[in-house]
This record gives structure tokens, C-alpha cells and sequence, in this order.
């Protein structure tokens, strides 16, 4: 039975992170008013196109706790208008270290948010300053501890490696500190130099200093490592889980099922064409004043591209990998067909294990992933 | 009205004004109107235009009215004023009775502007010294002048100075080439003869053939000869340049223009040869040219090997236009099926490929250049290779030869020391030293040709600041103690990446290179081992250390378009290397040995 998403972004922040190349402006009042006014605008068109039930809700950002809790509630009442889910399905909240309150996520929680993605990337003060975040480590326990008081269990936190000037030592202690906290879930994340960031700039500049690739793999080495022995499940590339801890939400993507992006700069995948929001907080809120999606790219997957999607983000999935019999009844063909040479040759090379159920990627392959993706582009 | 026609060519160094200088006179005579000019007419290839350089020659009929009253047709054959194009240099000036010689007012003679004006005065031809540049605050024409008759030994007393940017000068140019250059001699009821000295192919009319008439005449419907192929064809049109191509009824003796005569293949007009005509055939040609050898090598491959085809195909077109191109299919174990090709010089090589990748849009993997080494083998056979790999096993060679070259640097005193250390270094032998005035001298030096082709003009030049001027001409083969330097990547030996080098240098040369291969080889899933070797004899070894981490991190709903995007332009990188057993080498390696520094 396959599954659909919803996702909605939040093109808020306090401050722009230097490495951060998502949509997101600075809050003030105006800004909130225009995108929620034209949020819930979308929220009825595609409701009434793709509405019916969905199995998660992903607020992602941005950060959306810059809203406050009653828009929270108005987004998802309107949702509630034309979507469906149960109490157990699985709502996720990207937050901040330092942006909410004990009595903001215990309202939350009343609201049926079930899940919460905290940014953390670093407990170190002196990288968080370099990179422009506004939080301390302080704000991180403070958090922890409003989490636990809040009722919520299902929880993650991101760590980021890869940091200019940081040691691997610095990393694994991030590491030890989201474990020692209790985290069911960790996602961990190398720094991008992605175009056009500041970041981007000062490393052009000569002003920031990379740390070197070998340094760089030791970390994610090392780092998950460290994950495993202590019990998580290296579930995906970057995503590490105690059991039954996995994100819902974004085994949906990997499994290349249905999803319904809200706000600007969002991505919906449904009926096999997968849509782009304009990146424009003005732009998207004119077209939806006019009665029109906010649409820039939208492109259509089918046949052989569709089926290249679904090999390349399933074997992100390193322990479930691409299920063989999802895969024939979507395509009507088994991938160990449809790549027989290209899998035989990685099964030959000890990089790929194929079953009665599923291809995955070894271990070995693992940190040399995209080497082995490719072969599976169309 | 063959005693009012005037053939003549521009004689000068590259940057000093010949583009320019014709420009003026292509207006000055109306020729064309300012409006339908582009800047620079003669260098119509994108790429003469922004090399600054001539590469074709190409030819422009201007009418004059003379201060005598009579109007006058001046033809404009222009030369190339590099090195390596001295081939066409002769071609031009056997289709002209004189020669402008043109200076740079500041910088005055350089070693090529020497080589050309010999050539041009072994040909007969009436020279005209143009001084110009003279609006330049640092001009010194006195100087200049001063140059031309002690270096050259070339009376000045007609010489003009003139300013072609500022249009100074033009007038007394006009009327010195009218007054100066004897008109063309031959005979309109002798026999046909017509030198072709160039050709061009044309994809609706064929072969377009650039012919200067000497005696006889030439016209639509008549039947002519090729003296050399003995190949007749049927005239379709015959006219001027205008320097579009504009019909005439025919060409008589002393004409410069066209010719088309349904001919498909360019190989059917040989540039050099006579066209006469079939009823009433001259006795004999006119005297060709001296016949040039390419002694610069290269292997050109197409970087997808379904571009085969195209490329071979790209290379029959250009040769249809450029005589001094060879080529033969040729394979290589790393590269697949390609083209061993021969050019005139380096610049020539560089020339072909770009227009080769611009103008036919291929995608190719050039092998570091190489010159034509002569081998006597132990069995007293005589072998010229112009491949390395070709070599034959050192127990298999008597002795080698190299081509040497004589090298005239023109050059500012106080660099005289530069200049010779940099000859030192590249095996130069010194043979002599003259100033051509208080302050430049002409320094001669033998070297091998080989070390030529290394990045020497660069140096030349960044050694000298720029003002080292160079010429240099084959003077035949010495022998040479040459080693086979081969390399091998993950054990196997890349054949495309072998060299030829002196024995002495082989040590330094082999660390060099596998220095460079492993910084330009990427990290792959394994390590690789790079070794330089000669015979059995490894004598340099580096290591391109196995990737370790090569994971996209984040791909979430919202990414997913753009991370493929990202792995489609990784794989699109992988598919322009080369792929050597296990091994991805990119294009950039097989030109490694030239930027291997001393």
C-alpha cells in the first residue's frame, strides 16, 4: 500500500545561517500575514485536487518555530478541511535550539504534533558563532529538558561534521551529547559549500579553511561508528535510528512515494510529475491570490526515469534497501532485471547484496555511494 | 589594363598594425563602406580575429584613383605573420610583385618580420618600408629606419610613416604602390597558366580555388587543366574579391580572383599547382613552392568514440583549406581510434584543434606534441617515427636522430642573460651574438626542436617581459641520446603517455610527470599507482590514494531533482575520461608532460 506525505515549508528564520542555501527570510509581521494568507489559499487548491488521507505531516523550514502556535493550529485545521489522518500518524516540527518555550511545544504537542527535529549541528559555541547560528549549548539542554516535560518521545536531532576549523574529537562529542540526552534519532549531515552562500564567499575569499577530505570521511566514519555501537540503526546515508524511531516522513521520499509540498520553494511528487514552488515569498503569494498554483519546474517521471529515482533513493535506505516486490508491482518488472548487468557487476565487486526481497548497498560501498548511484541514472 | 593592376602583400610582425593598416586601405579606396566593415576584414575567422593573428591567407581587390588620374586595381594578398606559417608566407608572395613592409614605429624589426622580408627579397619582390605607429608618444622612427637599412640592408629613401589607427599616411602609401610595384608581366595570348595559391571549399559550389593569372586568360565554360593531376574540369564561374566574391567575365595576366570549376574533392586542386587550359596547354608550370614537412606531431582523438567519424570528416574539410595538415587513422590502446597528425608548428597544432572543437563542435583528447625522430635500427633500417609508442626496443636501436632547429631571438640587451640560460636548459648550442643597434641584439642558438615545443615560446617571452621576439628554422637531424619514457597506471603501461626525452633528462622528467599525473588524476574506489619508467627500469613512482567518502548527504523531497541532477553531472564527467583498464583519466593528463616544470 503505498503512502503519501504532506509537507509544509516555513520560509521563516531569526537569521541566516552562512551555509544555509534554503528559501527563508527574515520574520517580521508582514511577511507572516502575506504567507499565511496565501499558505491556506494553497492548502484548498491542492486539498481539493489530492485531498483524502495521508499517512505523515513534515513542517519543515526554515524554522517553523517562528510561528506561533495558533498559526500552527489554523494551518493544520485547514488541512484537516480537505486531508485526513489518524491520531498515531506521524507529525514532525523542525525547531532551534532557543527559539520556543516549555509552554510552546507542550501546546504543540496538544496540537498532535508527535515528532520534533531539533537543529542542533554542534554543541560547540565558537562553531555555531562561525556559522551563524544563534544558539548555545545551554539552549540545547534547556530544550531536551521542555521536550521531556512536553510528553515528547519521538524526537531527532541534527549534528553537522565537516565544520571549518572543527576536530574529530568535537564531532564525536556532539555525537556523545545528543546520545547522552536521550535522542531516538540523530541525523548527521557534512557540511555543503553550496553556490552562492556566504559560506560559499568566505571559502572563495581564502577567510574560511575546509578541512581536508580525508579528515572529513574520518568524521562520518567515525561518527557512525560511534551511532552503531550505541545501539542506533544506520538506517539511511545520514540518518540513524533506535528501532521503530525511523522518520515516516522521509522513508516516504526515499521509498518515492507520494508527497504534497506546501509554501514557497516546496516540491510536491504525485501522478508521477514532480512540482516545484516558486522560491518567492511574493511571487508565490500573488499567483495564489489570482487562483493559481505558484508552480516554477514541474517535470514528469515516468518509465525508465521513474525507475532510476526509485533505485538511487532506495539504496540510500542501507538496511531495508530497494524492496524487489514494491518495485515489480509499481513497474511491473523486477529491477534485478531491469539492471541485470549493472547489478552483476556490483555484486561481482562485493558492493551491492541482492536477495529474495531487496537490493542494498554493503557496507563497503556505503561511503562511496554516489560512485555506484550514477551507474543507475537513466 | 594589366599595366594598372598592382599585386602586393603585407609584410609584419604579429601586433604591429597589418590588420589595421589594410582595414584603412580597404576604406581609403572605398572599397567597402564603413558601415558593411567589420573590423579587420582580412582575419575573417573568429579565431584570427581574437587571436589577433592571420592564419589564412585571403586575398582583396581594392580600386584605386590615383593622383595621375588613371584608376588603378590593387590586389591585397595577405600573409600570416607567425612562424609557423612561413608555408603560406611563400605561397602569398608568389602571387605578388611587391611587399609593405611594415614596423612597429616602438618596437621595431623582430625576428619574424627578418625571416619574411628575406623571403620576399629572394622572391624579386619590390619592398615598400611602412613605418608604423608613429601617434605613439614612445614612436622612433628615426631609429626604426635606421633598423631597416643596417639590419636588412634595405634602402629607406621611399619609406612612409604612417598611423593606420589614425588614418596617417594611407594617401602616400596608395600612391607609393602604384609608383613603386612594377605592374604583373605575361602575355594574354600565351598559353594559360594560372598559379593557385589557395583553396577553399565551399558546401554549395565545391572548391573554391584562389588562382593569380600569369599569362593567357581564364573564363566561364572554358575547359582547364590541372598541370599536376592532369585532371580537366569545366570553369562555372571566375571573379574578384571584393571582398566578396564578385563574377567577372575573365581573368587575364596580372588578375587575382576566383575560381570555380564543379571540382568536389579539395585534393584535386593542389595548392602550388598551374591550371592551364585543355585545347592549348602550357608547355610547363610555374615554379611551386618549397615544399614544407610538418615536424610537429600529435595524436587527436575523439573524447566519445562515436565522434569518430565526424572527426575524420572535420579534418578532410579543413585540409581542403590548409595543404600543410597531414593526418592517418592511428589507434591507441588508452584512447580507442583516432588521428596521428602533423602540423607546421605549435601554434599550427593549436590552431586545428580549436578550430576543430569550435568550428565542427568535437569534443577531443589531444596527446603531448612531438617532433619526427629519425631511428636506424641494429638491422640498418632507417625508421621515422612520429609516435613514441611506435619505437622500436632500445636493443632494437643503433643510433637516433633529432630535428635541430637555428633560433634568431631578437631581444633587449639586459635580457641577453636570461635569454642564453634559457637556451642552456633546453640543450641549446650558442653560435653567435649581433647587435642591430645600441640596444638589441640578435642572439642565434641551435637547439633540438623537441625543446621548442615544452613551453619555450612561454618562457621566451615571460623571461624577456614580453619583448623576445623568435624565429627559427630546421637545419636538419643530429643525433641525439633519446630515451622511450614510458608510464603506467595500476600496473599497466598507458601508451598515449609515453615520451620521448633525452637520456640525461629522463630521471628528472619522470618524477616530474607522475608529480603531475597524480595531482591531475581524481581519487577513485582504489588505489593507483603511477610509475615512470624507461625499458624494464622503474625510475619515479607516486600514488593517487583511493577516494574514501563520495556520499551526497541530504536528499529530501524538496532535493531530489537537483541531487540527480548533481549525480547526472558527475557521471557526465566520468564519461569525458578516459577509461585505462580500471582507470579514469582525464583529458588534461595526456598533455601532462608539457607543464612538467624544469
Amino acid at each position: 500500500m503505498s503512502r503519501r506525505g504532506l509537507y509544509i515549508h516555513v520560509p521563516l528564520c531569526r537569521g541566516k545561517c552562512l551555509y544555509c542555501d534554503f528559501y527563508s527570510l527574515a520574520i517580521d509581521d508582514t511577511r507572516v500575514a502575506q504567507y499565511m494568507e496565501a499558505l491556506l489559499k494553497e492548502i484548498g487548491i491542492k486539498g481539493a485536487m489530492w485531498g483524502g488521507p495521508i499517512d505523515t505531516i513534515y513542517f519543515g523550514g526554515g524554522t517553523p518555530s517562528c510561528l506561533s502556535v495558533d498559526k500552527v493550529a489554523a494551518i493544520l485545521k485547514e488541512c484537516g478541511r480537505f486531508f485526513t489522518w489518524e491520531r498515531a500518524c506521524e507529525v514532525t516540527f523542525e525547531l532551534n535550539p532557543g527559539t520556543t518555550d516549555g509552554r510552546y511545544l507542550k501546546e504543540l504537542h496538544a496540537l498532535g504534533v508527535t515528532r520534533v527535529s531539533v537543529g542542533l549541528q554542534t554543541k560547540e559555541p565558537h562553531h555555531l558563532a562561525r556559522l551563524g547560528r544563534s544558539h548555545t549549548g545551554d539552549d540545547f539542554f534547556r530544550l531536551m529538558e521542555n521536550l521531556r516535560v512536553a510528553g515528547f518521545c519521538n524526537y531527532s536531532v541534527d549534528a553537522m561534521y565537516g565544520l571549518p576549523r572543527q576536530t574529530l574529537y568535537e564531532h564525536l562529542d556532539t555525537l556523545r551529547t545528543i546520545v547522552a540526552a536521550g535522542a531516538p534519532h540523530v541525523s548527521v549531515y557534512a557540511l555543503q559549500v553550496e553556490p552562492f552562500t556566504p559560506l560559499a564567499d568566505l571559502v572563495a575569499q581564502g577567510e574560511v579553511a575546509l578541512p581536508t577530505d580525508d579528515l572529513v570521511a574520518d568524521m562520518m566514519l567515525a561518527g557512525g561508528e560511534y551511532l552503531e555501537a550505541q545501539g542506533f540503526l544506520h538506517y539511511e546515508f545520514s540518518n540513524f535510528a533506535r528501532a521503530n524511531c525511523q522518520s515516516q516522513h522521509n522513508i516516504i521520499y526515499w521509498h518515492n512515494e507520494e508527497y504534497i509540498g506546501l509554501g514557497p520553494s516546496a516540491a510536491s511528487y504525485i501522478g508521477g510529475r514532480r512540482s516545484v514552488n516558486v522560491p518567492d515569498i511574493t511571487q508565490y503569494a500573488l499567483s495564489l491570490n489570482a487562483g493559481r498554483l505558484p508552480v516554477q519546474t514541474c517535470e514528469l517521471l515516468t518509465g525508465e526515469k521513474a525507475m532510476s529515482e526509485t533505485i538511487i533513493l532506495g539504496l540510500r535506505l542501507l538496511d531495508e534497501g530497494v524492496n524487489r516486490g514494491r518495485f515489480s508491482r509499481r513497474f511491473g518488472r523486477d529491477c534485478v532485471e531491469v539492471y541485470s548487468s549493472v547489478m552483476a557487476k556490483l555484486v561481482g565487486q562485493g558492493l551491492l547484496e541482492v536477495t529474495e526481497e531487496a537490493v542494498r548497498l554493503t557496507a563497503r560501498a556505503f561511503p562511496l555511494a554516489n560512485q555506484i548511484l550514477i551507474k543507475f541514472l537513466s | 589594363m594589366q599595366d594598372r593592376i598592382r599585386n602586393f602583400c603585407i609584410i609584419a610582425h604579429i601586433d604591429h598594425g597589418k590588420s589595421t593598416l589594410a582595414d584603412r586601405l580597404i576604406e581609403f579606396t572605398g572599397t567597402m563602406s564603413e558601415r558593411d566593415m567589420q573590423e579587420q576584414v582580412l582575419d575573417n575567422m573568429d579565431l584570427e580575429r581574437e587571436r589577433g593573428i592571420t592564419i589564412k591567407l585571403q586575398a582583396v581587390r581594392l580600386v584605386y584613383h590615383a593622383k595621375d588620374g588613371e584608376e588603378y586595381t590593387l590586389n591585397l594578398i595577405d600573409t600570416p605573420g607567425h612562424v609557423d606559417f612561413s608555408y603560406e608566407v611563400s605561397r602569398s608572395l608568389a602571387a605578388c610583385e611587391g611587399a609593405l613592409l611594415v614596423v612597429d614605429a616602438v618596437q621595431g624589426i623582430e625576428a619574424q618580420t627578418l625571416a619574411n622580408v628575406y623571403l620576399a627579397l629572394d622572391s624579386n619582390l619590390t619592398i615598400i618600408p611602412v613605418i608604423n605607429k608613429i601617434d605613439l608618444s614612445s614612436a622612433d622612427p628615426e631609429r626604426v629606419l635606421r633598423e631597416i637599412e643596417e639590419v636588412i640592408g634595405l634602402p629607406t629613401d621611399n619609406a612612409i610613416l604612417c598611423s593606420a589607427k589614425e588614418g596617417v599616411g594611407i594617401a602616400e602609401i596608395l600612391e607609393a604602390i602604384v609608383r613603386e610595384i612594377p605592374p604583373p608581366q605575361g602575355d594574354i595570348d600565351a598559353p594559360l597558366q594560372a598559379l593557385i595559391f589557395d583553396s577553399h571549399y565551399d558546401s554549395y559550389r565545391g572548391v573554391i580555388s584562389y588562382v593569380r593569372v600569369v599569362n593567357g586568360s581564364i573564363q566561364r565554360g572554358q575547359k582547364i587543366r590541372m598541370i599536376a593531376t592532369a585532371r580537366e574540369y569545366e570553369v562555372d564561374d571566375v571573379g574578384v574579391f571584393t571582398p566578396p566574391r564578385l563574377p567577372v567575365p575573365a581573368l587575364t595576366p596580372g588578375m587575382v580572383g576566383y575560381c570555380i570549376a564543379g571540382i568536389k574533392n579539395v585534393k584535386d586542386t593542389r595548392v602550388g599547382d598551374t591550371i592551364t587550359g585543355a585545347a592549348n596547354p602550357a608547355p610547363r608550370a610555374l615554379p611551386g613552392y618549397r615544399k614544407i614537412t610538418p615536424m610537429v606531431f600529435c595524436g587527436l582523438y575523439p573524447s566519445e568514440n562515436n565522434q569518430y567519424e565526424e572527426l575524420r570528416d572535420a579534418l578532410d574539410k579543413l585540409k581542403l583549406n590548409d595543404s600543410s595538415l597531414i593526418y592517418e587513422p592511428e589507434t591507441s590502446d588508452a584512447l580507442g581510434f583516432g588521428f596521428r597528425c602533423g602540423f607546421l608548428g605549435l601554434l599550427h597544432m593549436e590552431v586545428i584543434q580549436e578550430r576543430l572543437e569550435r568550428e565542427y563542435e568535437l569534443d577531443l583528447v589531444t596527446t603531448a606534441p612531438n617532433t619526427l625522430y629519425r631511428v636506424l635500427t641494429t638491422s640498418n633500417e632507417e625508421l621515422f617515427i612520429d609516435n613514441p609508442a611506435h619505437l622500436p626496443p632500445s636493443n632494437k636501436i643503433e643510433m637516433m636522430y633529432e630535428p635541430y632547429v637555428k633560433a634568431s631571438i631578437i631581444v633587449p640587451e639586459e635580457y641577453i642573460g636570461t635569454m642564453m640560460e634559457l637556451c642552456q636548459e633546453r640543450r641549446g648550442t650558442f653560435k653567435n651574438m649581433e647587435y642591430l643597434d645600441t640596444t638589441r641584439v640578435v642572439i642565434t642558438y641551435e637547439l633540438p626542436l623537441s625543446e621548442i615545443l615544452y613551453d619555450y615560446f612561454d618562457q621566451l617571452k615571460s623571461r624577456s617581459r614580453g619583448y623576445a621576439s623568435l624565429d627559427y628554422e630546421l637545419i636538419g637531424y643530429r643525433e641525439a641520446d633519446l630515451v622511450k619514457l614510458d608510464v603506467l597506471l595500476n600496473g599497466e603501461p598507458v601508451d598515449a603517455l609515453s615520451c620521448i626525452v633525452h637520456a640525461d633528462r629522463a630521471q628528472q622528467k619522470g618524477r616530474g610527470l607522475t608529480e603531475k599525473l597524480r595531482k591531475i588524476i581524481p581519487r577513485q574506489m582504489f588505489d593507483i599507482p603511477i610509475q615512470a619508467a624507461v625499458g624494464a627500469k622503474i625510475i619515479a613512482r607516486e600514488t593517487v590514494k583511493a577516494m574514501r567518502k563520495d556520499v551526497l548527504a541530504k536528499c529530501y523531497g524538496g532535493d531530489i531533482t537537483r541531487k540527480r541532477k548533481l549525480l547526472e553531472k558527475q557521471k557526465e564527467g566520468k564519461k569525458r575520461m578516459k577509461q585505462v583498464g580500471n582507470v579514469e583519466i582525464p583529458q588534461e593528463a595526456f598533455m601532462a608532460i608539457l607543464k612538467v616544470d624544469e
